[in-house]
């Protein structure tokens, strides 16, 4: 009776109880979930101007019931600061990581199901993206394209293309030589149609998995740019920024620098866990 | 056996206590160049001044005139003929020795913008100094050689205070041999410098430091270390962590709020430098709609300068009126601060048709300095009090090099910038602020009232008397001040801090002019 009952279970529902006895996977769902929520909810529980706020008469304050985190060099309130950054983190992360899905998942296809020169073309490509360390080459893009959170985001996306295009592809081959996509093709379906109906589903889910990972890269390059003067600029409350402003005042003042640097591990974590705990939900080898 | 073993261990540390002397200077980059004339900031100018001298020289932490190179000087009648006579039996480091055709080959070099021992080299100083290049504004006419120890300045027109000029920090002589061997490249970490100073170039690692040695044939006073390493740090909270490490002796410029964390620790010392400096903030008229006076007057109106002084210079320094500092002559004395009015920025703004602001651009440099300890606070707080009226302005900067060749170029619509004296005249702030190639390049403005100025500066420096003088540079800045070419912001006294047993060191108020020979070093 058991065995038939599991088998009554649809994939997403096999899938959602993995999910839940992963510890990790609540615990990241949780710090996810609160910082979307944070991010959603600041303009309305703080609403605020980067550009206008100043205060300096109550500059270099440590934290203190009024401001919990301090104020900063401009006298400027640090919590809601951090609370705004976290529009600008998840917003980059999920934008470049989506920018990185999408160009990397096409290319990935492309060269799986296609093979031959298009995949040795597109190999080369990838391999040589592949040869720069990660965070070099997000510097090099944004030295060419100018600095600037949407050229950050462009550059931090364009850094983990190589990624989805190399998981995708591997995926795509082990999945193209299966029996279903055969007998698609030999019922005459598309390349597009076997492409986006048989191949692209089955391999969704590492996809989905690696791109919860590296919303957490995608992050902390964000602020690594951001922290070298590349991304975000001035005024606007980007961790990275923050850490790196903060570094004038750091023997005076160490919470300047201090909870924004909080922030980003807790976001990077609450990223990785959540990742982890969707690879053990969706990966079937790993079911228990 | 054992004894033996101590014996040698005892001679070798002794040893190695008396002879390894070494002073690390931190600063906050290393030099652009050595070649002191095409030198534009303080960091550069600083090391190269260690290794070159100037003819006339400033009493150390003064801006009392003293023999440098040159023993003595002196002018004709009207002033157009300086006589100046050489320093014997000084040698370049390079064993050739210093004579008056050095000098004139120094001279030559600079002025002459056909010479061919210029090499890539646009001398920009030069300008500020003397007015142009020889036969474009240059008051320098031609040097003549009279004997082996005296030279002959003809210049155009009367200049009477052409002594301090000389000993701007820029034009320190340099070997003519070493410059004709490879004109290109001297100055440049490859093949560093050349000249008659207590230290010898020995190394510049690039991106790390520059490292000079004892000049044992200096003619003056020989420098108590034998080593003396300029580094390059940045921040100046990293200057100091440094300091308080231990791995510099000396940290400049820190920030006026690190002086509680200095006097609290009993191995550093602070010291306040009496500044005569000025930080402003520019407008390129190229720059629409910053042409339109009345923005300008709007911008002055819209923020509060004194608070910014407040804020960020930890009663160190003080809120400017003028360009030439209190302790300077050449003031007009009475003009007022402009006052924080942003009611009436809007309405000036509305004025001008834009009465819902604008958008532009404030570029601040990516290095604290003398006159701005922490720029980009300052940058942020000034675009926080403009967006009060209206004004988007963007915050920019890019690498201080790049940025001292480009805010001539008209890329910058509002741009911080400052100034340390080179010779102490009034004529050295605002004939380089204002001075009539300035006014079109630096500040984009062309209008009859900007040439006006720029003639005046020439007139004030060739005035034969003090009183003229002093009335022609208190208009200037009168007019500059209605005008709003640039907004001064502050004087600062800059904090710098050494470490207990660094003896001797006395920061200049002309920036960068340190007798680091004078220095010992107690560890």
């Amino acid at each position: 009776m058991a065995t038939s009952e599991a088998y009554m279970r649809t994939p997403t529902q096999q899938a959602w109880l993995r999910f839940r006895r992963s510890s990790s996977g609540k615990a990241g769902m949780l710090i996810v979930g609160f910082f979307v929520l944070l991010a959603l909810l600041a303009p309305f529980l703080y609403p605020y101007d980067a550009t206008k706020d100043r205060h300096l008469r109550e500059r270099l304050r440590p934290p203190t019931a009024e401001h919990i985190m301090g104020t900063d060099e401009l006298g400027r309130d640090i919590f809601v600061r951090v609370v705004h950054g976290s529009r600008i983190s998840l917003r980059v992360g999920v934008f470049a990581v989506g920018l990185a899905i999408v160009v990397g998942t096409v290319l990935g296809l492309l060269a799986g199901y296609f093979g031959g020169t298009t995949d040795m073309l597109i190999s080369w490509l990838i391999d040589i993206l592949l040869s720069f360390p990660s965070i070099l080459l997000a510097i090099a893009i944004v030295a060419v394209i100018g600095p600037g959170i949407s050229n950050a985001m462009i550059a931090v996306g364009i850094v983990q293309i190589p990624i989805y295009a190399r998981l995708t592809r591997s995926v795509v081959i082990s999945i193209k030589e299966q029996d279903f996509v055969s007998a698609a093709v030999g019922l005459g379906a598309t390349h597009s149609r076997v492409i986006f109906r048989h191949v692209l589903p089955n391999g969704l889910s590492p996809l989905i998995v690696q791109g919860t990972l590296s919303i957490a890269t995608a992050i902390l390059d964000a602020a690594g740019l951001g922290f070298l003067g590349l991304g975000a600029q001035p005024p606007q409350p980007e961790w990275g920024l923050m850490i790196s402003k903060g570094f004038l005042y750091f023997t005076r003042a160490p919470w300047i620098s201090l909870f924004p640097g909080v922030a980003i591990m807790v976001a990077v974590l609450g990223f990785n866990l959540l990742g982890d705990g969707l690879r053990d939900a969706l990966d079937p080898r790993t079911s228990r | 056996m054992k004894r033996w073993i101590i014996g040698l261990l005892a001679l070798t540390l002794a040893f190695g206590a008396a002879s390894a002397q070494t002073l690390i200077y931190g600063q906050s980059d290393l030099p652009k160049t050595l070649d002191s004339a095409d030198a534009q900031d303080g960091n550069s100018l600083r090391v190269a001044f260690q290794i070159t001298e100037t003819l006339v020289t400033f009493k150390p932490g003064t801006v009392d005139p003293i023999p440098g190179l040159a023993v003595s000087w002196q002018a004709s009648d009207n002033a157009k003929v300086w006589t100046f006579k050489l320093r014997q039996g000084v040698k370049f480091q390079d064993g050739t020795p210093f004579d008056a055709a050095a000098v004139k080959f120094n001279i030559d070099r600079w002025n002459d913008p056909n010479n061919k021992y210029r090499g890539n080299k646009q001398f920009v100083p030069f300008t500020w100094v003397f007015g142009g290049f020889k036969g474009k504004g240059s008051i320098i006419d031609h040097v003549e050689v009279v004997d082996d120890h005296t030279v002959k300045f003809y210049l155009t027109n009367s200049v009477g205070f052409f002594p301090n000029m000389l000993g701007a920090s820029y034009f320190g002589i340099d070997s003519p041999k070493a410059v004709m061997a490879n004109p290109d490249k001297y100055g440049t970490p490859e093949v560093g410098a050349v000249g008659t100073g207590p230290f010898v170039f020995d190394k510049w690692i690039i991106g790390d430091k520059v490292i000079l040695k004892r000049n044992d044939n200096y003619w003056g006073e020989k420098a108590k270390v034998d080593t003396l390493v300029f580094r390059g740090i940045p921040e100046p909270a990293s200057r100091l962590a440094e300091l308080k490490a231990g791995s510099i002796d000396i940290a400049n410029n820190l920030s006026p709020e690190d002086k509680v964390t200095i006097d609290a620790d009993p191995n550093l010392q602070a010291v306040v430098q009496k500044g005569l400096n000025i930080g402003y903030l520019a407008f390129h008229q190229k720059n629409k709609p910053l042409d339109d006076i009345r923005v300008r007057k709007a911008i002055a109106a819209a923020v509060d300068w004194n608070a910014i002084v407040d804020a960020f210079y930890a009663g160190l320094g003080e809120h400017a009126t003028e360009f030439v500092p209190p302790a300077m002559w050449g003031r007009d004395g009475h003009i007022p601060a402009y006052t924080y009015n942003p009611k009436l920025a809007k309405k000036l703004l509305a004025e001008a048709g834009y009465p819902n602001g604008f958008q532009t651009e404030i570029w601040y440099m990516p290095v604290s300095r003398p006159y701005f300890p922490a720029p980009q606070p300052i940058a942020e707080t000034i675009a926080t009090y403009l967006a009060d009226v209206g004004i988007k302005a963007t915050l920019k900067t890019e690498d201080w090099g790049t940025y001292l060749s480009d805010y001539d170029q008209g890329k910058f619509p509002m741009y911080m910038l400052g100034w340390s004296p080179d010779y102490p005249d009034p004529d050295n702030y605002l004939y380089t602020f204002f001075g009539p190639t300035s006014i079109k390049t630096n500040l984009g403005c062309e209008s009859e009232a900007c040439q006006q100025i720029g003639e005046m500066l020439v007139q004030a420096r060739t005035a034969p008397d003090m009183a003229t003088r002093k009335e022609l540079y208190a208009k200037v800045q009168r007019m500059v001040h209605e005008l709003v070419l640039s907004i001064p912001v502050a004087h600062n006294n800059p904090l710098h801090a050494v470490r207990k047993g660094v003896k001797g060191w006395v920061p200049s108020p002309l920036g960068s002019s340190e007798n680091l020979n004078l220095v010992t070093v107690n560890k």
